[in-house]
């Protein structure tokens, strides 16, 4: 008979705990044919090794998410918070959504206005893409804002002067803001934001951490991003926003056998997964605008941390008779999407035709403690099988300062027309360190170039429509790792640049 | 035929971790919550006869039709608990099955864009925790009540309906859903050490809600909806190669499985304050394939395969009533009293062989009341509803036949000896001799619905 050692799964991963699952006791059922005397219960095989196999299917059945496992000791910890999550996490299309810093809107902006500004914008009066910038800003709008568009990213980047082959990013962005007064001086706003990938959703993605890789560029550019907020704004002096982002996780338990049986084989799975929606933290933003003059606005913007968990228990169970008998465990953990705490500070002030923005955002990068995908192991079998799962070390990512500034020129024209011209710069520098070790992370500090415009018109039944455009240009600062020894991949070098198109049309009704 | 494997360094586990995330995603979530128990306490609560009765946020699921004839700006919030008492027993014992169903959250909206253009949006999100979709596929074996192994995903409804027509309206709506796919696979890196490669996508897919509602007569509607099938194909190839051992894993399940359904429904007001609904509706499972996961492994050599069970599905239907008795309790309350009943046959054949998927004919007793005030405060309507269902599921026996060997090579159901060296028939599975699965189920739940003024209303 076979013993399973037990694997050790993780309890939490960077901090946060994982998906409650448990095996669970011994089913009655199961524990009435496994274990009752052959002779006297109907059924139960007299073969040693079926009645092994039994027992190990009692021990650890294709086990369920049953209500424990889902978390029923905590059923009744809802706060109003988890509530309010809860409530809006409804809204969120189709898949784990994603969070707030290194998705699409983080590498590119969001929308046909922000991107054109160096995404200067926690202090813009830009109420449509609020959800994004600074949850406050809703307010800014003073009539139901509707908007839509499309961004393709041309990703050309290289590792040791090789194209890196990483995926170009494009997908429809579209968002609303629908302000509503209770009075005068109290002013509420509801505003959404999404953007969605043309490819897929969300992925779960890993690859060997010895392997040069860009890590910022070849999965975060990709994913769903739906944020919701609300703001309230009041004297017209000063607005509060809060919003939430989504993140999901994968969590959960494999089964299988594979074996022979007389004159045929057996190949069975079960699979009990669960595509999760963390909310240990609450992935809330929070915005402040204060606009003391009607040309002066100073923004203050919040987001908190989030990571997509990944944590799976496996046991497999062989019995190849000859070849390959006994049992594994395995247990795979790790985080995905990672999402800094952000801080950004930052104003705008209009003169004239003319507006300028300005702001410092911080991300604490360094609270990350895993990159990929970790596995352990726990063997029973027959044979020697030393074998060593990979140890990821910490990756030791640091805080970093992201300066960003915008300026935007409005040219008044007939028949309430209006031309604008922005442009925008922003510099990020990497939060990955120089890689000296075991792990071939690659990234570099990056000069952001935007420009980019819009037409507004009411001249379609009098709805003002406005079309925008912009281009970005980012440049990656060439890096060279240079390893020391024979560390596994050797030294490299990474750079490259990104060209951002997106075109889109908004609406005020 | 089982091919060779070396037990060499690493190269069996590379082999076994792209197994292992192969099937980490393949499975298979049946249907949705809203098709199981219903959306919304008042729909519930009348038992699901609403085809030709909904016109709120619930119409998305029941009637996309129905939200073109509502001309209410509204937000609705709901909350929904099972209790499942499920049992199985067998020659070896009894147990009692619990259902693994989270509780559901209920969101849903309406909003009308004029007088003859309308769009809705409703959606069940399973809270404790929070869950986009539990994927749920047990071995042919495990003994487990499929049916109500449903609810276990985020399920959004969205919808839009037109009103050519005073007495007509059409509506189409969406359901949306996800999917998984993708590649998985493990190699040595240059320390020696297993790693992982892995990239698991999650793709939207969606499927159509067509309805239409007429209102031949001031009281008497009759309605018609066509929910189409869904299934999420899932193929997952890896190849491997470890230590000069090649390996590839073939993975194959079909999952977010639900049938095509035709639902047909009448809503007639034989007095003012009274409505009594009729519903049939016909879903033809037997186009589907059972839910289980098909997988072969080719270890160095030799591939090892097993066909899951098939054909395990039937056509079935069910009929549904429906009644409410609204009453004007002062000017500003108004209470609605509703009952329900459905009746609907097992949609699994029976099963003989291997799989031990249980489930039996479905009779459904449902109540509730509501409750609709209108103050000075806020002077818009607002409507609290609760709902009690339980969901008798009747006794089902199913005698197991061993088979030849012969005969099991053949056909994938087929139960069979699975130890030649031993005398006798040796059966491990858990249904064998037979097996019986029967119970109840009940659910609770309360609807919030606050009516704003539309806002194409306050633009005018």
């Amino acid at each position: 008979m076979k013993t399973f050692r037990g694997v050790c799964r993780a309890e939490t991963i960077h901090g946060r705990r994982l998906f409650p699952l448990r095996r669970r006791p011994i089913h009655p059922l199961e524990s009435a044919f496994v274990l009752g005397p052959a002779s006297q219960v109907q059924g139960v095989p007299s073969s040693p090794a079926l009645r092994a196999r039994s027992v190990l299917r009692a021990t650890w059945p294709p086990t369920r998410l049953t209500r424990e496992r889902l978390g029923r000791a905590e059923k009744r910890r809802w706060s109003i918070g988890r509530l309010l999550f809860a409530a809006l996490s409804a809204l969120a299309v189709i898949a784990p959504p994603s969070g707030t810093r290194a998705n699409p809107t983080d590498m590119f902006g969001f929308g046909t206005r922000g991107p054109a500004l160096g995404n200067a914008m926690v202090a813009s009066d830009d109420a449509l893409s609020s959800p994004v910038y600074n949850a406050a800003g809703g307010t800014m709008a003073e009539r139901l804002e509707l908007g839509i568009g499309y961004m393709y990213a041309g990703i050309d980047l290289d590792i040791n002067e090789q194209n890196a082959e990483v995926m170009d990013a494009h997908g429809t962005s579209a968002g609303f803001v629908f302000p509503f007064d209770l009075e005068r001086d109290l002013q509420f706003a509801f505003a959404l934001s999404m953007f969605m990938p043309d490819q897929f959703s969300h992925r779960i993605y890993g690859i060997a951490a010895t392997e040069p890789q860009l890590v910022m560029w070849d999965n975060r550019p990709h994913r769903l991003v739906f944020n919701p907020a609300l703001s309230v704004r009041f004297a017209e002096i000063i607005a509060f926003g809060v919003g939430l982002t989504f993140l999901g996780g994968l969590e959960g338990q494999v089964d299988f056998e594979l074996g022979t049986l007389p004159g045929r084989t057996k190949a069975e799975a079960a699979t009990e997964t669960a595509l999760t929606i963390g909310t240990d933290s609450v992935p809330i933003i929070l915005g402040m605008l204060l606009t003391p003059t009607e040309y002066l606005r100073l923004g203050l913007r919040y987001s908190e941390e989030v990571a997509a968990l990944v944590a799976l228990d496996i046991l497999a169970d062989i019995d190849a008779t000859g070849i390959l008998n006994g049992t594994i465990g395995i247990n795979i953990v790790g985080v995905n999407y990672f999402t800094p705490r952000e801080l950004a500070l930052g104003g705008s002030f209009d003169l004239y035709n003319w507006t300028f923005a300005a702001e410092l955002g911080w991300q604490q990068w360094s609270r990350l403690s895993q990159v990929g995908l970790e596995i352990k192991l726990a063997l029973d079998l027959d044979i020697d099988t030393p074998v060593d799962a990979f140890d990821l070390p910490a990756p030791g990512f640091r805080d970093v300062f992201i300066p960003r500034a915008g300026l935007e020129y409005r040219l008044p024209l007939p028949d309430e027309r209006q031309l604008a011209f922005r442009s925008g710069y922003a510099f990020v520098p990497s939060p990955v360190p120089d890689q000296s070790g075991i792990t071939s992370y690659g990234d570099n500090d990056r000069h952001v170039i935007t420009a980019g415009g819009g037409f507004r018109f009411e001249d379609f039944w009098g709805i003002p429509l406005t079309p925008e455009l912009v281009l970005q240009l980012q440049l990656l600062q060439r890096r060279e790792m240079g390893k020391q020894g024979i560390q596994p991949g050797g030294g490299f070098s990474t750079g490259g640049v990104v060209y951002v198109a997106a075109a889109g049309v908004r609406a005020e009704i | 035929m089982v091919g060779l494997i070396s037990p060499a360094r690493g190269s069996f586990f590379g082999g076994a971790f792209a197994f292992f995330c192969s099937l980490l995603c393949s499975g298979n979530t049946l249907a949705n919550a809203a098709e199981v128990y219903g959306l919304g306490s008042d729909g519930i609560s009348r038992a699901g006869a609403m085809t030709a009765a909904a016109t709120g946020h619930e119409s998305v699921f029941y009637n996309p039709a129905g939200v073109a004839f509502h001309q209410k700006q509204e937000l609705s919030l709901g909350y929904l608990s099972d209790i499942p008492d499920l049992s199985i027993s067998t020659g070896n014992g009894k147990a009692t099955r619990d259902l693994t169903d989270p509780d559901l959250l209920l969101i849903g909206f309406t909003l009308p864009l004029g007088e003859r253009l309308g769009v809705g949006f409703s959606a069940y999100l399973p809270v404790n925790p929070l869950t986009v979709t539990l994927v749920d596929a047990r071995s042919p074996e495990d003994p487990h009540f499929s049916y109500f192994n449903r609810t276990q995903r985020l399920v959004i409804f969205s919808t839009a309906a037109v009103r050519p027509l005073k007495w007509l309206s059409l509506g189409l709506g969406l359901n949306i859903l996800s999917g998984l796919q993708g590649t998985a696979s493990s190699r040595e890196g240059p320390t020696h050490q297993l790693q992982p490669l892995v990239s698991q996508e999650l793709v939207p897919r969606l499927a159509f809600n067509a309805g239409v509602r007429v209102e031949p007569l001031p009281r008497l509607a009759l309605g018609a909806t066509y929910r189409q099938a869904f299934s999420v194909p899932f193929t997952v190839n890896s190849s491997h190669n470890v230590v000069g051992i090649p390996l590839e894993v073939l993975l194959q399940a079909e999952a977010l499985q639900t049938p095509h359904e035709l639902a047909l429904g009448a809503a007639l007001r034989p007095v003012e304050a009274l409505q009594l609904s009729l519903d049939t509706t016909w879903l033809f499972w037997s186009m589907e394939n059972a839910p289980f996961i098909k997988l072969s492994a080719d270890l160095g050599g030799g591939r090892i395969t097993q066909q899951p069970p098939r054909q395990l599905y039937r056509d079935t239907f069910n009929i549904r009533l429906g009644a409410v008795l609204e009453q004007k309790a002062s000017d500003s309350i108004r209470v609605a009293y509703r009952l329900g009943h459905f009746f609907e046959p097992s949609y699994l054949e029976d099963q003989p062989g291997r799989s031990n998927l249980l489930d039996g004919t479905k009779l459904g007793f449902c109540g509730g009341m509501g409750v609709t005030l209108q103050s000075e405060i806020y002077p818009q309507p607002i409507t609290f509803d609760v709902h009690f269902q339980a969901i008798s599921v009747l006794s089902r026996t199913y005698q197991k036949v061993i088979s030849s060997v012969e005969e099991a090579r053949i056909d994938p159901n087929a139960l069979a000896d699975e130890d030649g060296a031993v005398d006798g028939d040796q059966i491990s599975n858990p249904g064998y001799p037979s097996i019986s699965g029967s119970g109840m189920v009940y659910t609770v739940g309360a609807t919030l619905t606050v009516e704003i003024e539309p806002v194409w209303k306050v633009l005018q």
